[in-house]
């Protein structure tokens, strides 16, 4: 049975004071745990579009469906609540809050949606038996760890307990941008499997935007946004 | 729920800026601290200004300026520029109304405290304060012509002890040629501290600054002196007096005897009331007692100004923090509210901080006010006045806390998903 998770249709998106569309999509459909990687340039608008799924923009025109909910048509904190529920997020870089522990840094996307922490509970029995479960199985798995401050860590651990943090709970999306481009190469390799089985392990649908076609192979579902975006300028 | 949060993620954010977050807390602890001093010194300099006399319904010179009679007669500050012949101070004080009267010749000193010539009468009918007489520490009153009661600061600066022989000297200096050394005092009496100038003065009688001057004319020596003993056979009642305070009967004559007195026939003379007196004085110093204010209330501004940049700052520095929570699902408000209670925080902190240091020194320190100045700083809890800047300085940095928050708001919703750096 395929589910279809994510629908946008005849998107289109402007900033305020431009002249031109930068996004222009007809028409793009996802279904449930599908692993898809959406290839683009930097600067082609490829966080635009992460801003518009994860619904912190609202587009100039169209429908983006998730989970069978039109979000363009939720208010603003309804739309704020919606990605706490239900989508994960990793950044390419500096995804940790310097200030916090490792643990609090996980747990703090249960903080904002008591949807996520009841499903961590109900996985594990505590929210830092969670994170632990999930740090082990990125292979980070110490519980002395949890405790570190995050600026003692490598880039690498720093997307995992990112990666940690966006699993937390078990959204139905986890969308990452960019989340290798600042790693060793042998270390993103690793780090790109340990992403795709995690989502799998937690049925989880994955948005991967990178820039980088060498990471492609490892995905069932490929995408180019420049053949994607009909609003291309020449 | 999420508010708590918020204040926590605060917390750990502002521990994780420990140093300049803690400098910020100084500057505005410092300021209320600041604020908190400038008004206990201000109440108690005003308190204790008014302390200095009580009692006494009119006092009278030569005439020249009220605020000028009122320095020399009670603060002991200044010159009198003229003098009051004995003759008038007899008749004035035959008047039916004058309940006690004490004349005051002042004009000598000893190493540099003013010497009051007076009479006994002033022991028994000075008050100070909320009506207080004096008490003596030990000793007496002085009863022979070379007896001199001292005022406690007398006492402890000199480290004088009963039956100590003093020189009083002419006029302020402390020369050689205007010592009065063939005519020494003795030290009878030793008052107790009164934080007032009765403190720093010391006591002679009316006869005593009489045999002092008898063998001087214009200022200095004559050829031909005459020994304190001989001085003492001779007719020492005094021709003339400085000034001289008046208790009445009645409170109701007070205007009546001070029109009386100001249209005195017989020599210029000007009658002032002591409580009016030290209300146009206090004008006069008011100036510089507001202009303390002035000047506290500007390190305020300035720390809180401080506290804005501080914020806005950090606030460059926090975006990438604000992406990371706006992706967890934390909202525009949220951003908000973080960061407008992290500049109440400070104002908080800075109130209590401020408060703190200001308890801390106060007891440190309320011995030594009371012997250095004289100051008794009573350890009350805060009034309206202090509520009040604790509570201005904490409004304040809320609203200082709206310019970062809306800032971050703004941001919040224009940077999306983007990373900033």
């Amino acid at each position: 049975m395929t589910e279809n998770v994510l629908q946008i249709s005849d998107l289109r998106f402007r900033w305020p004071n431009s002249q031109r569309d930068l996004l222009a999509i007809s028409s793009l459909s996802v279904n449930r745990g599908e692993k898809v990687f959406i290839k683009g340039a930097s600067g082609s608008g490829k966080t635009t579009l992460l801003s518009l799924v994860g619904g912190v923009h609202v587009p100039t025109a169209g429908e983006i469906r998730l989970l069978g909910k039109d979000i363009t048509r939720l208010s603003l904190s309804r739309r704020d609540h919606f990605r706490a529920d239900h989508i994960g997020y990793i950044f390419q870089l500096f995804n940790l809050i310097p200030y916090l522990s490792v643990l609090d840094n996980i747990v703090l996307s249960c903080r904002f949606s008591t949807t996520r922490a009841e499903k961590a509970l109900r996985q594990s029995g505590s929210l830092e038996e969670e994170a632990l479960r999930l740090l082990d199985h990125l292979e980070l798995g110490d519980r002395q760890f949890l405790r570190q401050p995050v600026v003692n860590l490598s880039v690498g651990q720093q997307q995992r307990v990112a990666t940690a943090r966006a699993l937390m709970g078990s959204p139905e999306f986890i969308i990452a941008d960019e989340p290798t481009s600042a790693l060793d190469s042998d270390v993103r390799e690793k780090f790109l499997a340990l992403l795709i089985q995690e989502c799998e392990l937690a049925d989880s649908t994955l948005l991967f935007v990178s820039h980088d076609s060498y990471l492609e192979p490892a995905f069932e579902r490929s995408l180019s946004l420049q053949s994607l975006n009909e609003a291309v300028s020449a | 729920m999420k508010l708590l949060l918020l204040i926590n993620l605060t917390f750990k954010s502002l521990l994780n800026r420990r140093f300049t977050a803690g400098l910020t807390i100084l500057s505005i602890s410092l300021s209320v601290f600041l604020l908190l001093s400038v008004e206990t010194v201000r109440s108690e300099a005003r308190s204790s200004f008014a302390n200095t006399i009580s009692g006494t319904d009119i006092i009278v010179g030569a005439r020249s300026g009220s605020v000028q009679l009122l320095l020399y007669s009670v603060f002991r500050i200044g010159n009198a520029t003229n003098n009051i012949g004995w003759k008038s101070y007899e008749e004035i004080t035959a008047h039916p109304l004058v309940e006690w009267h004490i004349p005051i010749s002042l004009g000598d000193s000893h190493r540099g405290y003013r010497v009051m010539g007076t009479t006994t009468d002033y022991f028994e009918h000075f008050r100070y304060a909320r009506d207080i007489p004096l008490e003596f520490a030990i000793g007496e009153p002085f009863a022979g012509v070379y007896g001199a009661v001292i005022g406690a600061d007398v006492a402890r600066e000199l480290g004088y002890q009963l039956e100590e022989k003093i020189i009083l000297s002419h006029g302020m200096q402390d020369t050689h040629f205007s010592k009065h050394d063939d005519k020494p005092f003795t030290v009878v009496g030793i008052l107790e501290k009164t934080g007032t100038p009765v403190d720093r003065t010391i006591h002679v009688s009316l006869a005593g600054i009489e045999a002092l001057h008898i063998d001087w004319q214009g200022g200095t020596r004559s050829k031909k002196t005459i020994s304190a003993e001989e001085a003492m056979q001779m007719d020492l009642q005094p021709r003339q007096i400085t000034a001289f305070m008046l208790g009445l009967k009645s409170k109701m004559a007070v205007f009546r005897i001070q029109r009386a007195i100001n249209e005195y026939r017989k020599e210029p003379l000007l009658a002032i009331l002591p409580g009016v007196a030290l209300g146009e004085l206090w004008s006069l110093i008011g100036v510089a007692e507001k202009a303390l204010l002035i000047v506290s209330v500007l390190v305020l501004v300035n720390s809180l100004v401080g506290l804005l940049t501080v914020l806005l700052t950090s606030l460059n520095e926090r975006r990438r923090e604000i992406a990371i929570l706006r992706s967890l699902g934390c909202r525009p408000i949220h951003v908000f509210i973080l960061l407008t209670t992290e500049s109440f925080l400070f104002g908080v902190l800075g109130c209590l901080f401020g408060a703190i240091l200001y308890y801390v020194l106060l007891l440190a320190g309320q011995s030594l006010f009371v012997e250095q100045f004289g100051l008794y700083i009573p350890i009350t809890w805060f009034g309206m006045y202090e509520l009040m800047i604790f509570g201005l300085v904490m409004a304040t940095s809320l609203l200082i806390g709206f310019v970062p928050g809306y800032r971050a708001y703004r941001h919040s919703l224009a940077d999306g998903m983007a990373i900033k750096l």
